[in-house]
């Protein structure tokens, strides 16, 4: 049961349990879209496969090992045999003296022992080689290198953002996902980002936030490197609104107070009414002490929109000059999306806003619209501007202007 | 006799959450454990015999050979119950963690959707 080859096959043993691990994860997760359409767990052919896989696997294991195990018990439980036939040999017609059975009775006591010496050997090396391939798995993670920290970071003079003839593709991917764009943001000013998706959007925003390195070109955030700007200061002068903004299993206050630990309850408070959320708190059954979707009296569920404007609210908390909007109002539902596009009203007062936005009403008075498609700036400025264009912009937004009419037909009928 | 193991195998599904099938591998594993046991008792009784044979003056020719087929038909015996010691415990775990692990992801299936408001996600995920 030792060995490099049993080693290699432990191997791809803890391959096939990984792989029914996520597996597993994704059948979770997708329980409620097969409930749905009413299938059953064989249907859900992807998962069924990492189990049979996996037993597959454990059986021709088994299989791989039944003669060595075999051999291996008879062979430490076989010391009698040699035991007899060697007294046998040495005692065979003559009578026995007694340092001859003195001698005999040790070994029978003795050979046992040796036995479970043995069989912890065994063991021994077997667990070794999980461990191994259990600390490969460790070092995988802990080998991937951060991006390098200035040593001495240099703090921007004002809110202002550049980008410079950014290129820049993901690790894994082939075509790049940036190529040669050119952004300038003054401090204070509103740009929108359009276009389709996989256009390279949010790409932009996390290359502002350093979520990654550029391949080449130079981000600039108040004219410093973001290479040059610490990582806490960074993360202090950049705050991001995703589409699904998560809120913990926490009290509202503790989720508000996550962009700062440290603020006080006033604050909270006064960052929750900017962010438009009085009628959340006044439906709650514990006020601001409310936890969040967890189980019992003391907690509530919120919507999507609602959920939304608590995390503008965490936003605003942190004072952040620059925000990072990444389709944020993406979720809100109509009797939200008003309450939310106040909320961000308030939030953005004053700041140096990125909004990456599919509803394109939400942007028309942003001050620069730069339109990325396959990676590269394809128009940008003014909505005015670009509708006179009648570039990739006006036809988005004509698009735009059609679906929004054939709702309304819709309800009209 | 048969609806004695019967019940014994209801007994064992409801305790250890198995199928039939896995309960009736628990019953076979447990026959061939207490076998394979019994037989590795045979070189005690071996290695018995001779020590009284010992006490008892001397050993002769003829003895030898009782010795030697003894031998010979006890690891034959020990082999052949750990062959079936091996069979009933690890294939049938496996075919049994298996099958059960498809089992739990029907269940899940059939519980109404309120259920996974209520746990994580997570959670269900290390069950699994």
């Amino acid at each position: 049961m030792a060995g490099p080859k049993m080693a290699q096959d432990m191997q791809s043993y803890m391959d096939a349990l990984a792989d029914m691990n996520n597996e597993a994860v994704e059948y979770v997760r997708g329980v409620p879209v097969v409930k749905t359409f009413g299938q059953t767990v064989h249907s859900f052919k992807r998962f069924k496969a990492a189990i049979d896989n996996y037993y597959k696997y454990c059986l021709g294991y088994c299989q791989k090992c039944r003669p060595s195990m075999l051999f291996y018990t008879v062979c430490i439980n076989s010391a009698f045999a040699f035991l007899i036939v060697l007294a046998l040999i040495l005692a065979v017609g003559e009578p026995v003296g007694q340092p001859l059975l003195l001698n005999f009775i040790f070994y029978v006591i003795f050979t046992p022992i040796i036995a479970t010496a043995m069989s912890k050997v065994m063991y021994m090396s077997e667990n070794g080689m999980i461990v191994a391939d259990a600390l490969q798995r460790i070092h995988s993670i802990l080998d991937v290198e951060p991006l390098p920290e200035p040593v001495q970071g240099q703090t921007a003079t004002d809110n202002s953002i550049e980008l410079k003839n950014v290129t820049f593709s993901y690790p894994s991917a082939e075509q790049p996902a940036l190529q040669n764009v050119s952004i300038c943001v003054q401090a204070g000013q509103t740009i929108a980002l359009v276009g389709p998706s996989g256009g390279g959007k949010t790409t932009v925003a996390g290359l502002i936030s350093r979520f990654w390195d550029v391949d080449s070109g130079v981000i600039r955030i108040g004219g410093v490197d973001v290479k040059n700007i610490a990582k806490s200061t960074l993360a202090d002068m950049v705050s991001f609104v995703f589409q699904d903004s998560r809120l913990l299993k926490a009290s509202i206050l503790d989720n508000v107070r996550l962009s700062r630990p440290e603020a006080s309850r006033q604050e909270v408070e006064q960052a929750l009414h900017n962010a438009q959320c009085d009628d959340i708190i006044a439906k709650l059954p514990e006020g601001i002490d409310t936890v969040i979707g967890a189980q019992g009296a003391h907690s509530a569920y919120l919507s999507g929109g609602e959920q939304q404007r608590i995390s503008i609210a965490r936003v605003m908390l942190k004072y952040a000059p620059i925000l990072i909007l990444d389709e944020a109002t993406a979720f809100a539902d109509p009797e939200n999306e008003a309450l939310v596009q106040k909320a961000f009203e308030k939030l953005a007062c004053g700041k140096t806003v990125i909004m990456i936005a599919h509803r394109l009403t939400t942007i028309q008075k942003a001050d620069c619209i730069y339109v990325l498609q396959e990676g590269q700036v394809a128009e940008s400025g003014r909505h005015n501007e670009l509708l006179a264009l009648g570039g990739i912009y006006a036809k988005m937004w004509n698009d735009y202007q059609t679906a929004i009419s054939w709702k309304v037909g819709e309800n009209n009928d | 006799m048969k609806t004695m193991t019967d019940k014994l195998t209801l007994s064992l599904m409801k305790r250890f959450a198995l199928s039939r099938e896995g309960a009736k591998g628990l019953l076979q594993a447990t026959a061939a454990c207490t076998l394979a046991d019994l037989a590795l008792m045979l070189p005690v009784g071996l290695l018995y015999l001779l020590v009284s044979d010992f006490l008892g003056g001397a050993v002769y020719g003829k003895r030898c050979l009782f010795y030697g087929v003894a031998i010979a038909g006890a690891l034959l015996l020990v082999l052949l119950t750990e062959f079936c010691k091996y069979n009933a415990t690890y294939f049938s775990t496996y075919r049994e963690s298996g099958a059960c692990r498809i089992r739990l992801a029907e269940k899940l299936r059939r519980l109404p959707l309120s259920f996974f408001g209520k746990k994580d996600l997570a959670g269900w995920r290390g069950v699994l």
